[in-house]
């Protein structure tokens, strides 16, 4: 998967949340906000480019003290929030833009 | 959400010419605006009148959405539908033009279709009374 172009993770508030930028229209009741971890695993989505579950749980575990179990868990909902929010796409996807 | 920093980071994008759906909260637009429930659609202000309702930064320490009800050159008076008292502010100040207003269930509705622009005439010069409509208003 890949992290929509349009998407940016920015400091609001002190609140790390997604921002829509270059979209003609940007609706703030559903701004996208995340956690200290969320964001972390943002930006390392947005540094692999090509992402999946596997490979940000293998960060999150070099990262952070969680087992591989919990770490995908988290990862795996995450990505799937994301997902349905709109904000990132399948490599294919985009291939095929 | 209505803290400033997020005004701002909306207003950063109406100026780069972003359509910004922003929610609201209070009750100085009723019965135009109905706060915590409704958003607004920001756009860049452009040219603007009495009669707008604009996202403006008034009296030097606050950003409200209320009505133009005056313009004197460069200085802008500003009232809530739901108020009696005015704000002011300088051209410059206002910051954005509020188009339509969205309800909780996603339906848009044009501020300025010509029976809006009247009801909100009328509301203006009913502002005796506006006090007792507000309250009835608020019961039903």
């Amino acid at each position: 998967m890949r992290i929509k172009k349009d998407f940016v993770l920015r400091e609001v508030c002190g609140e790390n949340v997604i921002m829509g930028e270059s979209l003609k229209a940007i609706d703030f009741r559903k701004i996208l906000s995340l956690n200290e971890s969320a964001a972390w695993l943002w930006k390392e989505a947005k540094a692999q480019g090509d992402f999946t579950v596997e490979s940000l749980t293998e960060r999150l575990c070099e990262e952070y003290d969680v087992t591989a179990e919990e770490a995908k868990l988290c990862v795996t909902e995450l990505v799937e929030k994301w997902d349905k929010e709109g904000v990132v796409e399948s490599s294919y996807e985009r291939r095929t833009e | 959400m209505n803290d400033n920093g997020f005004i701002e980071e909306a207003l950063r994008l109406v100026q780069k010419g972003v359509t910004v759906t922003f929610p609201v909260t209070g009750q100085s637009m009723l019965p135009f605006i109905i706060g915590g429930k409704e958003s607004v659609i920001l756009h860049r202000p452009g040219l603007i009148d009495v009669g707008d309702v604009v996202l403006a930064w008034v009296d030097g320490n606050r950003y409200v959405v209320h009505r133009i009800i005056k313009l004197d050159y460069d200085r802008v008076t500003l009232m809530g539908d739901g108020n009696l008292t005015t704000e002011h502010c300088a051209l410059s100040d206002i910051k954005a033009r509020v188009t339509h207003v969205v309800s909780a269930d996603n339906k848009k509705r044009d501020l300025y279709s010509r029976w809006r622009v009247r009801a909100a005439k009328l509301w203006y010069w009913l502002r005796p009374i506006r006090r007792y409509l507000l309250a009835i208003y608020r019961r039903l």
